[in-house]
């Protein structure tokens, strides 16, 4: 909301600056945003006087002219045309400066000597509607000499305030005279003109929905269209909006006064003398004041007149109904509108409207009668006619209300000590009727104040005003409660460091993807949003996989040769009755290991990515088998299934060279685990085994075999046969090739013996490792000579 | 004999001593010691001794070998530190060169600032909750007096899936639901995690973080979010904070305030971050709404409540002095690496 820092403090007799009276409206909830001057910096332009007018003897189109600013006489030439003896003008002086630092010097121009510069409103770039063009008018009765600066009121400046969403009181120099007021507690009430007796004359009104609860008009005859004043046009100005003619400024000036939006229709334009107020009907459509044509929707508001619709209620006038220069009958409507239906309207055009604006929050009842007679009024003393009789009908009248506000409840709200007079005093201020009881206010509340309906919204309207900054600060006095994460969420805090500690980087990507990011990667595509931003963002994942190859994708582009990355966050999949989303731990690896000067650092592979996944899952504590065969998004030789028991955890592999092919990126190792299974199968705390007395024996074994025969087949043979005694097995040799048959490899394996209660005997020790050969060797493991 | 003996001693030492390497000094060894040895030559004649000699010239060669003996291992030692100085002085590193260091990621920026604000939390003994990003429009807004219809509903906007599911704005749907669970009991929580608006610029992500936390208990008071929030910002922007509540509006708390702290650039004098006020605002605020008290099961004649929101965001960007929140979500390798640290 704009408004006049003059106007305000004109209203209220304030000494405060504008950033003064900012920081009063901030501390009590209306930040100003914007404290922007009305004019543009104008020096040594006075008023003066035309005494001749001249042809200039070199040039058709100038003239010159003598002015006097009452003080000296100066000649100036001038090219404009709307000048003659006795008009009182702008006179820019040798010295002035005109907006854009244009700085006026003596001259002559075509030979004549010019002292200044006579200046049109456009040259002054104020904004005003002139009603011929050239050199701006003033009223006759300027003083002379006087800066134009003062003269004009063009020190003013414009508030921007940001009002809260609830106080659409405030909208209106009304209501923010009556804030202020009640800040500086000097209250204050705005004079209310009398507002002519009502009656349904010779143009009826017809209600015919209930979401216009009150309607008045007037007809208003023989008025002269034109500029307004310079002073109306200015208040308009400095409140952000642009003057257009008397008639539509006049509107616009009672709006801001009274907060109450009304409407002005050419009465000979109307197509009967008569007011229809319905709901659109199927298929209607409305040229709007923005020369927009818009089709209506059946629940929408209209203001109709012999069938046609000339206005959608509250929002916005049509282009063939709208007062112009050639506008002697007026129709003037202040009428109140249901908020809901208003926003509606508004909404679903995409229109948005200073009256839409006052209207879906809620004006104040009791103004609409006013603010027609206050305009009424304005029409006949700035652009004469005659005001007939008042039509109106429904009711204007403001629902009232009493709330019961204790002054303990209200204290034992804010943790304030403050008494029933103090309440009664800061309530009082506001304008709002309160009567004292033994130990509680009796606040009478009306429509103007929308926001206040319980008992609560009186004690923020008591701290408001006393001041948040004195409320003390303390601490909640209640029972002591145990602050702790549950077990899934430090399970998630161990994830992030354990994932961190192998050398990934958290990432954190959106939820939304778009439906090609999906498909190129194969993967699901999760819930689609109905108003996305943009096509990019349209759906919420289905797969983490689409939005970390993404990041892979952007680093691998932005100057990194490798990417070794991870997150922990939703995907998301349709349900009933919400949508379900399920937490997921994911990482992916592209390029090779940081280098060092004693290692080259080696490609990211396979058993690097099941490296990360098995530390991670040991530091979790989760004993996991891995399997072969892993989802189509994975290559089908490079990848597998992580499993713990009968509970799928999820995947780890090479991402299927298709679908990186799409993301234009090499080799892609990924895994995926499901988090919440994670969290399920956990033991991260570990149990204490007392360590043996007995020494280990070590037995080193190498087999060939064909590369079908997975080494786990292999180990979990060696460890079925080795039972209790055999306490650990390592693979550390895997070869192929050389003196081995083509298809075959060779595997060694180390073991370790160890009895818990005695020292392992060779013999026993020899017969474990001759039963395993046997068996490795009935696997398709032969051992090696 | 004796003399040999004593011979032999006189002509050993000065050997042993002048022995310049180990090698050397076994090779002297041998000679005087060994299995072969000069010592070994002169005792084979003990047999021709008178036996009434042999105790006082066995006794002398005990202390003959004792001797020689005693000089070896003296010397060995010596010539034992010596190599190990020359080898010492030879083995040398490049104390510049990088360390091979253990593999070693980093936590979001944003995990960190959420994890800072967490435990600030839970050391005041709250819990932390969790819900669902896609949530019913009931719990988003009609729990939290926003019926349809509502004007506030403009101040945040909303993605929907459909009519009556949208991606939560805020994380006060937990509250809501938290609240049904635990009512009548009194509680304490935080909520943090991913909320969606639509908003797209330097200063608002569509995805972004946020905290919001909830007490309700008989005589909750306003001074009490105040003492709170005012220790929450010392915790977090340092012990110097101050904070200021500016009344305004939420539908879901009476009364409402926004939040600012002292600026964290300027420390309050103003400076352009701060549009030259000294502060900053970083969360919004109030006293639990009656009617969403109601709508949870609580009575709000029994009991009232503070609840206040925050962007992790936008407190990660003051923290860290980002100005341009994408940087957050770009998951640019060259930001995420800066973040080695992380104070717990």
């Amino acid at each position: 909301m704009k408004m006049s820092y003059k106007w305000l403090q004109e209203t209220l007799g304030l000494g405060l600056s504008p950033q003064e009276l900012a920081d009063e409206l901030a501390a009590a909830g209306s930040q100003v945003e914007s404290i922007d001057s009305l004019a543009p910096e104008i020096r040594g332009v006075v008023v003066a006087e035309l005494l001749a007018v001249q042809p200039h003897p070199n040039a058709d189109r100038l003239s010159l002219t003598k002015v006097s600013d009452g003080e000296a006489v100066y000649d100036v030439v001038c090219g404009a045309h709307n000048i003659a003896p006795g008009d009182r003008v702008p006179l820019a002086r040798v010295g002035a400066v005109l907006p854009g630092n244009f700085q006026i010097k003596k001259s002559k121009i075509r030979g004549e000597v010019s002292q200044g510069m006579l200046c049109s409103a456009e040259e002054l770039q104020l904004g005003l509607v002139q009603a011929s063009a050239g050199i701006l008018q003033l009223p006759k009765d300027a003083p002379l000499g006087r800066d134009i600066n003062e003269y004009l009121g063009l020190d003013d400046c414009i508030l921007d305030i940001e009002l809260t969403a609830d106080r659409g009181d405030l909208l209106s120099l009304r209501g923010l005279a009556i804030e202020i007021g009640a800040l500086l507690a000097q209250p204050f009430t705005l004079k209310e003109p009398v507002p002519a007796p009502g009656g349904q004359g010779r143009f009826p009104v017809t209600l015919e929905t209930d979401a216009c609860t009150f309607y008045a008009g007037r007809i208003i005859e023989g008025v002269k269209v034109g500029p307004s004043p310079l002073w109306l046009q200015l208040r308009l100005l400095a409140c952000g909006m642009r003057p257009r003619n008397n008639i539509v400024d006049i509107a616009n000036l009672v709006m801001l006064e009274w907060g109450q939006p009304l409407h002005t229709f050419d009465a000979d334009k109307l197509p009967r003398q008569e007011i229809t107020v319905r709901l659109a009907r199927p298929g209607e459509k409305i040229v709007t004041l923005d020369g927009k044509e818009r089709c209506l929707e059946p629940e929408m508001m209209l203001i109709t007149s012999g069938e046609r619709p000339v206005a959608l209620a509250g929002v916005m006038g049509s282009l063939d109904s709208e007062v112009d220069e050639g506008t002697t009958d007026l129709f003037l409507e202040s009428a109140l509108f249901n908020p809901v239906s208003v926003r509606r309207t508004a909404k679903a055009l995409g229109l948005a409207s200073e009256a839409a604006t006052r209207f879906e929050k809620g004006v104040d009842p009791r103004g609409a009668a006013l603010a027609l007679q206050r305009a009424a009024d304005l029409v006949a003393e700035l652009a004469g006619g005659t005001p007939a009789a008042l039509v109106q009908v429904g009711s204007d009248i403001s629902r009232s209300r009493v709330i019961p506000v204790s002054m303990e409840r209200v204290n034992g709200l804010l943790g304030t000590r403050l008494s029933l007079a103090e309440g009664a005093d800061i309530l009082a201020r506001l304008g709002l009727a309160v009567e004292s009881g033994d130990n509680e206010l009796l606040v009478g509340v009306d429509d103007r104040r929308r926001d206040l309906q319980v008992w609560q919204d009186i004690a923020e309207e008591v701290g408001r005003l006393y001041g948040f900054a004195k409320v003390p600060a303390t601490l909640p006095k209640g029972a002591l409660t145990l602050g702790a994460r549950k077990y899934s969420q430090s399970l998630e805090w161990q994830a992030r460091e354990l994932l961190a500690g192998s050398g990934l980087h958290e990432v954190v990507t959106y939820s939304f993807i778009s439906p090609e990011m999906a498909e190129d990667s194969w993967s699901p595509p999760g819930v689609e949003i109905a108003n996305p931003l943009t096509r990019e963002a349209s759906v919420m994942r289905g797969a983490i996989l689409p939005s970390l190859l993404a990041a892979v994708a952007y680093n691998l582009s932005h100057g990194q040769d490798s990417a070794a990355i991870f997150e922990i966050g939703n995907i998301y999949s349709p349900g009933r009755p919400l949508p379900a989303q399920s937490l997921r731990a994911a990482g992916a690896l592209a390029g090779r290991e940081p280098r060092h000067w004693q290692n080259p650092g080696r490609e990211y592979d396979f058993y690097f990515l099941k490296g990360v996944v098995q530390q991670f899952l040991e530091g979790l504590g989760v004993e996991a088998e891995f399997r072969e065969k892993a989802g189509p998004q994975f290559h089908p030789g490079r990848s597998g299934q992580v499993n713990q028991g009968d509970t799928h955890l999820g995947y780890l592999g090479q991402v299927h060279p298709a679908i990186t092919a799409k993301w234009k990126l090499d080799d892609v190792w990924f895994f995926d685990l499901d988090f919440t299974a994670l969290v399920r199968g956990a033991r991260p705390e570990g149990r204490f085994v007392p360590p043996s007395r007995f020494p280990a024996v070590r037995r080193d074994l190498a087999v060939e075999c064909g590369q079908g025969l997975p080494a786990g087949t292999l180990m979990a043979l060696i460890q079925e046969v080795g039972g209790e005694l055999l306490e650990d097995i390592e693979c550390f040799d895997v070869y192929s090739g050389g003196s081995l048959a083509p298809g075959d490899k060779s595997l060694a394996f180390a073991l370790t013996f160890r009895h818990g209660q005695r020292t392992l005997a060779e013999k026993d020790v020899q017969k474990k490792v001759e039963e395993i050969i046997g068996c490795l060797a009935a696997a398709g493991a032969r051992l090696r000579s | 004999m004796e003399e040999k003996l004593k011979a032999l001693r006189d002509q050993s030492l000065p050997a042993i001593a002048a022995a310049q390497d180990l090698d050397a000094l076994e090779e002297v060894r041998l000679a005087v010691l060994g299995k072969k040895g000069q010592l070994t030559t002169v005792l084979r004649q003990m047999g021709s001794l008178p036996p009434e000699e042999r105790p006082l010239m066995g006794k002398l060669a005990n202390e003959v070998r004792d001797a020689l003996e005693g000089a070896l291992a003296g010397r060995r030692t010596e010539l034992q530190e010596e190599e190990r100085e020359q080898r010492l002085a030879q083995e040398r590193v490049d104390v510049t060169l990088p360390g091979r260091k253990p593999r070693r990621g980093t936590i979001h920026p944003l995990s960190l600032v959420r994890r800072r604000i967490e435990d600030v939390f839970l050391g005041m003994g709250y819990s932390i909750e969790e819900g669902p990003e896609i949530e019913s429009d009931y719990y988003n807004f009609v729990a939290l007096n926003l019926p349809k219809d509502h004007p506030a509903r403009d101040m945040q906007d909303t993605f929907y899936i459909d009519e009556e599911t949208v991606l939560r704005t805020h994380t006060s749907p937990v509250q809501v639901r938290t609240m049904q669970r635990l009512c009548p009991a009194p509680l304490k929580m935080i909520c943090p995690g991913k909320v969606y608006r639509k908003d797209d610029d330097a200063t608002h992500s569509p995805m972004f973080f946020q905290v919001e936390g909830l007490v309700v208990d008989r005589g909750i008071t306003l001074a009490d979010l105040k003492g709170t929030l005012l220790l929450f910002a010392r915790q977090v922007f340092g012990p110097e904070q101050k904070i200021r509540l500016r009344p305004s509006y939420f539908p879901f708390t009476e009364p409402s305030a926004e939040v600012d702290i002292l600026c964290t650039a300027c420390g309050g004098q103003g400076c352009r971050m701060c549009g030259e006020t000294g502060w900053l605002e970083i969360l919004g605020a109030g006293m639990v709404h009656p009617q969403v008290l109601r709508f949870s099961g609580y009575d709000p004649d029994q009991v009232s409540g503070f609840a206040f929101g925050m962007g992790i965001d936008r407190v990660a960007m003051l923290l860290y002095g980002i100005t341009d929140i994408r940087h957050l979500f770009q998951n640019d390798l060259r930001v995420l690496k800066q973040f080695k640290g992380g104070l717990c």
